[in-house]
């Protein structure tokens, strides 16, 4: 997988604190964002954590051995997509259901059922089709990042985006003829 | 203009990621399409639907526990919170294979040219510290194994 890492031209031993200093703005900057990126892949917060802190873990060890990384921001989605996609292939089942029920009822005590079947109906979209959903919805990046991160190009981004809408779209109707309150 | 170029360009608008040309022509569609201007409102819709799921922050405790491991160790980590599994760093994990190697090879020669497994079998009063020796080798095998599984990347 092409990440922008450049092994060459290391500067020289820099002491530990800066790098320290630098891990720590870099970290405040987008901790929360890839929490909720891996939280919203897995739908499961144990397993967003420990994904979250095996991120970091890795941001930490690139700039521990001067490693470069050109575009952190993306290099830390692309490195939170993947981890998310091996745990998911780990664990068979794409995302717990209960676990996602569970989550919706701790945020909104009187749980919505359109919002239920929403969630339900995200959580069976498959890779790539979730993963550049979240990133355009909820992470509100451009259709040019979503393109890096997701290591393809912006037209394939637009009938990615495209094709998840449709599915999520059928899903919902499918919920909605099965009885579920639920109509678009 | 056909209906499915028609829904690919809906689902670029709501994202914001058409050009002037592109919105020209769609609603030129739209204005004559009934069956696209009703799946429009549904696409509409559904964003409002998706946009009202809210953003979680990271826990505090996860938080706390990466800033402590960043603070703690400088160079390279041990462990998570939540149980996760251990890391040896690389070279500590060779340096400990390669010792463990010459220990057992150092064994070996000292018990005058008989091999680790004929001691097991014949003498079983001396199984203990061969028997430690192997399984420990086996251990820091499968630790670096697994601690440095390959990164994805
Ligand atoms: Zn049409």
């Amino acid at each position: 997988m092409a990440v922008n890492v450049k092994t060459e031209d290391r500067p020289p031993i820099v002491e530990t604190s800066s790098n320290h200093q630098q891990f720590t703005e870099l970290f405040h900057l987008y901790k929360d964002r890839t929490y909720d990126f891996a939280l919203r892949m897995l739908g499961d917060a144990h397993a967003a954590g420990d994904v979250a802190q095996d991120v970091f873990i890795r941001l930490y060890e690139h700039q521990s051995n001067h490693h470069h990384i050109e575009d952190v921001k993306s290099w830390l989605f692309i490195v939170t997509r993947n981890l998310c996609l091996n745990h998911m292939r780990n664990r068979g089942r794409q995302v717990p259901l209960d676990a996602l029920d569970d989550q919706l009822a701790q945020t909104n005590p009187a749980v919505d059922p359109r919002q239920r079947a929403l969630r339900r109906a995200l959580a069976t979209l498959e890779s790539p089709y979730r993963e550049a959903l979240i990133l355009k919805v909820y992470q509100g990046f451009a259709y040019i990042e979503i393109a890096e991160i997701l290591g393809t190009t912006v037209p394939a981004v637009r009938a990615i985006l495209f094709k998840a809408r449709n599915q999520l779209r059928d899903e919902l109707n499918r919920t909605q003829a099965k009885g579920d309150s639920y109509e678009l | 203009m056909n209906c499915e170029h028609c829904r690919q360009l809906i689902s670029a608008l709501v994202d914001e990621e058409l050009t002037e040309g592109e919105r020209g022509s769609l609603d030129e569609h739209l204005a004559q399409c009934s069956e696209c201007a009703q799946y429009s409102e549904q696409i509409r819709e559904l964003e409002r639907l998706t946009s009202e799921w809210e953003s979680s922050a990271m826990p505090r405790d996860i938080e706390q526990a990466i800033l402590d491991r960043a603070k703690q160790k400088p160079h390279g980590w041990l462990g998570r919170v939540g149980g996760g599994s251990y890391r040896i760093p690389r070279p500590v994990a060779w340096a400990a294979v390669l010792l463990l190697a010459l220990l057992s090879v150092n064994s070996l020669i000292s018990r005058n040219g008989s091999t680790q497994e004929e001691q097991f079998i014949t003498t079983p009063e001396n199984n203990q510290p061969v028997q430690h020796i192997i399984l420990t080798q086996a251990d820091i095998v499968q630790t670096y194994t697994t601690g440095s599984a390959p990164a994805d990347l």
